[in-house]
């Protein structure tokens, strides 16, 4: 009876591990649980100008959703190598997590890729999406469609290799 | 010659195996396991000397010199490049530990028997660590028959004295938890108490808990300077996995003193033992093997995350199974007054285990999340700037009664006049804080931290005055070593106060000759030049400031590294008494702005020094307290 009481930290360690392994299980770069595949969820948000913003404005473009926050330094390492901009896709910034003035002056400084940025405060649309962290990015088609999604920093390989070659395929040889 | 570093390991792994079954022969068991670790020791220090060897000489065939090392790298950052990577981390972890043991074989106090009881323990965790080393994570490998002629160069964001002296002192106190934990391990297993174990214990503790804060300060140091954003602590999960550790210490260091003292709650310090050691474990290989870099790498090599988690598994299922069953049998429980020394120290543990258990959660929260299907987030900054400040309070607050408590709390040793005195001091720390820091509304918390860490110090080192002149002379260092590692606590805590409300940022333009103005002082940007460096190019910003008739030219600077084209701002900081200002180069302004110009981030950080000197000062409290209870011992 005595010895019971001792035996939760042996129970915790050993559900730690399980839980641990188990993550060891799941292919996170397999975009499953994910949204990959699927219509993007339908939101109403107010960007940072105060604009309204539906689902609408990812119709007809095709779109590059970047998720960062700027208390996110290998995000700091990613935007320090800039954001290519392809005639016929549209960034488009979500900051998770995070607060408007600091959201501001990070745009400020880094310059704006996106034609429009949302405040996702409380994580919700994220949770939807599927965002396991930040930074992610994700390529939407004209029918807002999540057609992929990378997780962590573009880094100049994964932009030629990766990235590119996908939202080339999708924007079809006329555009560019 | 790697070759020869590759046996020498095997060698090592074999001498090891051999001080763990030692016990099974014969005669003096610590004699002979003190001679085979003296060999292992000197085996390890092969296996490193043979990979610098390989760093010095750009051997790229060696896989990790062509990881983390190129032609144009200067030869201080080649030998730090050995632990830039998980293998030669693990390589440098194994032959630290084989250093704690062979001083704790030479300079331990405990009975030859106990010693090397604790030596076979100590001896299986080198075998499971050395072991993985050589079929998992094995540094000695070379990429034949085509090696490569050029390496991938050291990280640039590692290229910093910083960095390059954080993770072996990082290692240095980790490794040290293993002491502990073997004691916790052999009194379970024999089920038997060794006489007056807390006490045998702490001088090591201490060493390992202060080595690694300072560790963690260099680490703070390092981000803030490097990364370009003028924070110093992030919250990130790599950060958290140090810090767990470094609450274990401080756990451990409080409770075995109520271990020692009053032998109360024995029972507890026994589990924050093992516990302590195993979150350093995780603290070391879960961030090195890239597990918990970021949610992201998680699954970067299945192959080795299995071996971490068995090694955790192994080395905590093993000292918490015999926990469960044994512990209830070691330990006479004794209760202990809520009013006393003893009592604050109860609080402490308490407090000390919540924030523990608050940075473990937030860190483990997004794989808890997963494991339930609940969606995946990642836990960030808010979640602990929110949390922390509110569990500081009660140790803040503790801190500021411990003067007025005695061991048996027999009685208040408050009398009348310091309670006059308590009201001087109150109203002359408000006077203070209002001078720092004035009154912010929005800021409420902060103020009041700031007023309580002011008043505590101000206790502390009343305290330790009193102390001095009532103590016998053996115990004055003590107490001013436990003085000053309190002083250090409560000072950082009053500049973390301090800076997160004072700090003044800004992001803006800086176009050529036109000033702009930021907390008083005037900024001026007069060109930029060129610059060239032994592995990257880049360019500097000439930045003249000014403030109250003093001047100062700066020149903060972005980088190319060359071989990995990684783009990095190297700051410009001004140190001045009480505040720093920081100058980090953003974007250049664009030709349609039509002048010169750079966008700069520039801020003005009160006191930020003030934190990693306090946390400092606690390290030197720390190592005090180590090296005069070893003279006590000796003399």
């Amino acid at each position: 009876m005595q010895a019971k009481r001792y035996i939760w930290p042996l129970a915790m360690l050993l559900g730690l591990i399980c839980m641990l392994g188990n993550s060891f299980q799941i292919d996170r770069r397999g975009n499953e649980a994910t949204q990959v595949g699927k219509p993007f969820p339908v939101f109403s948000q107010l960007d940072l100008e105060n604009k309204p913003k539906q689902k609408q404005a990812l119709m007809g473009k095709l779109t590059l959703w970047h998720v960062w926050a700027s208390w996110c330094h290998t995000c700091e390492i990613e935007w320090s190598q800039g954001f290519e901009k392809i005639p016929g896709v549209q960034w488009v910034g979500m900051a998770y997590q995070d607060t408007k003035p600091h959201i501001q002056m990070w745009l400020k400084a880094r310059g704006d890729p996106f034609a429009f940025t949302l405040m996702d405060a409380k994580g919700n649309l994220a949770f939807q999406l599927g965002v396991i962290g930040v930074p992610e990015t994700l390529l939407i088609d004209q029918n807002a469609k999540v057609i992929a999604k990378w997780d962590g920093p573009l880094s100049p390989q994964r932009w030629q290799q990766q990235v590119l070659p996908m939202v080339k395929a999708h924007l079809g040889e006329n555009v560019i | 010659m790697i070759e020869l570093g590759h046996f020498a390991c095997i060698i090592a792994l074999c001498l090891a195996i051999a001080q763990a079954i030692a016990p099974k022969w014969q005669g003096d068991v610590l004699a002979l396991q003190q001679s085979l670790l003296t060999r292992e020791c000197l085996c390890l220090l092969l296996a490193c000397v043979s990979l610098w060897w390989g760093f010095l000489n750009h051997d790229f065939s060696i896989a990790v010199v062509y990881a983390h090392s190129h032609h144009h790298l200067s030869w201080w950052y080649r030998l730090t490049a050995l632990w830039g990577g998980h293998e030669g981390s693990v390589l440098l972890w194994i032959t630290m530990l084989s250093g704690w043991r062979w001083a704790f074989t030479h300079y331990g106090d405990f009975d030859d028997q106990d010693k090397s009881a604790m030596m076979t323990v100590l001896a299986m965790i080198a075998v499971g660590l050395t072991a993985f080393l050589l079929f998992s994570s094995n540094p000695f490998l070379r990429i034949l028959p085509n090696a490569p002629l050029e390496g991938n160069d050291l990280n640039p964001l590692l290229q910093d004295p910083g960095m390059a002296s954080h993770p072996p002192i990082l290692y240095f106190g980790y490794v040290a938890f293993a002491l502990p934990y073997a004691c916790a391990c052999v009194m379970l297993w024999r089920g038997r108490v060794i006489e007056g174990w807390a006490g045998k214990l702490r001088p090591w503790i201490l060493w390992a808990w202060s080595v690694l804060s300072v560790g963690i300060v260099l680490g703070s140091w390092w981000a803030y300077r490097e990364l370009g954003w003028g924070g110093w602590w992030f919250w990130d999960p790599v950060e958290n996995a140090s810090l767990l550790p470094w609450f274990g210490g401080a756990l451990l260091i409080h409770g075995l003193a109520l271990a020692q003292k009053q032998q109360a709650a024995q029972t507890w310090t026994l589990l924050v033992a093992i516990i302590a050691f195993i979150l350093s474990l995780l603290g070391t290989f879960l961030v090195r093997s890239g597990v918990l870099i970021s949610v992201h790498s998680f699954a970067a090599d299945p192959h080795r995350g299995v071996w971490i988690l068995g090694l955790i598994g192994v080395y905590g299922a093993g000292a918490l199974g015999l926990y469960s069953t044994r512990v209830s049998a070691l330990f006479a429980s004794r209760p202990v007054a809520m009013l006393s020394r003893a009592g604050g120290l109860m609080l402490n543990q308490g407090v000390l285990a919540v924030m523990l258990a608050t940075v473990l959660l937030g860190t483990l929260y997004p794989i808890i999340l997963e494991m339930f299907g609940l969606g995946k987030v990642s836990v960030g900054a808010p979640y602990f700037n929110q949390v922390m400040p509110l569990l500081c309070m009660p140790l803040l607050l503790g801190l500021l009664v411990l003067p007025g408590l005695d061991w048996q709390g027999k009685h208040w040793c408050m009398s009348w006049e310091s309670f006059i005195n308590l009201g001087i001091l109150l109203v002359s720390m408000l006077v203070l804080t209002w001078l720092l820091i004035g009154w912010k509304p929005n800021h409420g918390l902060a103020c009041l931290t700031l007023f309580i860490a002011l008043m505590g110090m101000v206790v502390s080192i009343w305290h330790g005055c009193v102390q001095h002149h009532q103590l016998r002379k053996q115990h004055v260092v003590k107490s001013w070593a436990m003085t000053l590692a309190h002083v250090g606590f409560l000072g950082m805590i009053a500049s973390i106060a301090l800076t997160s409300v004072l700090s003044q940022s800004s992001m803006t333009a800086l176009r050529k000759n036109k000033p702009y103005t930021l907390a008083g002082h005037t900024f001026v940007y007069q060109g930029s030049e060129r610059i060239e460096g032994n592995n990257y190019h880049g360019v500097r910003a000439k930045i003249i400031v000014k403030n109250n008739g003093h001047s100062w030219v700066q020149f903060p600077e972005r980088r190319i590294y060359l071989p990995s084209q990684m783009n990095l701002a190297h700051t410009a900081i001004i140190v001045r008494p009480s505040y720093d200002i920081y100058l980090a180069l953003g974007e250049p302004l664009t030709e349609k702005d039509n002048q010169e110009g750079w966008t700069v981030r520039i801020q003005v950080k009160p006191w930020v020094r003030g934190i990693w000197c306090f946390a400092l000062l606690m390290a030197v409290g720390g190592t005090l307290a180590a090296w005069s209870r070893r003279q006590g011992h000796a003399s």
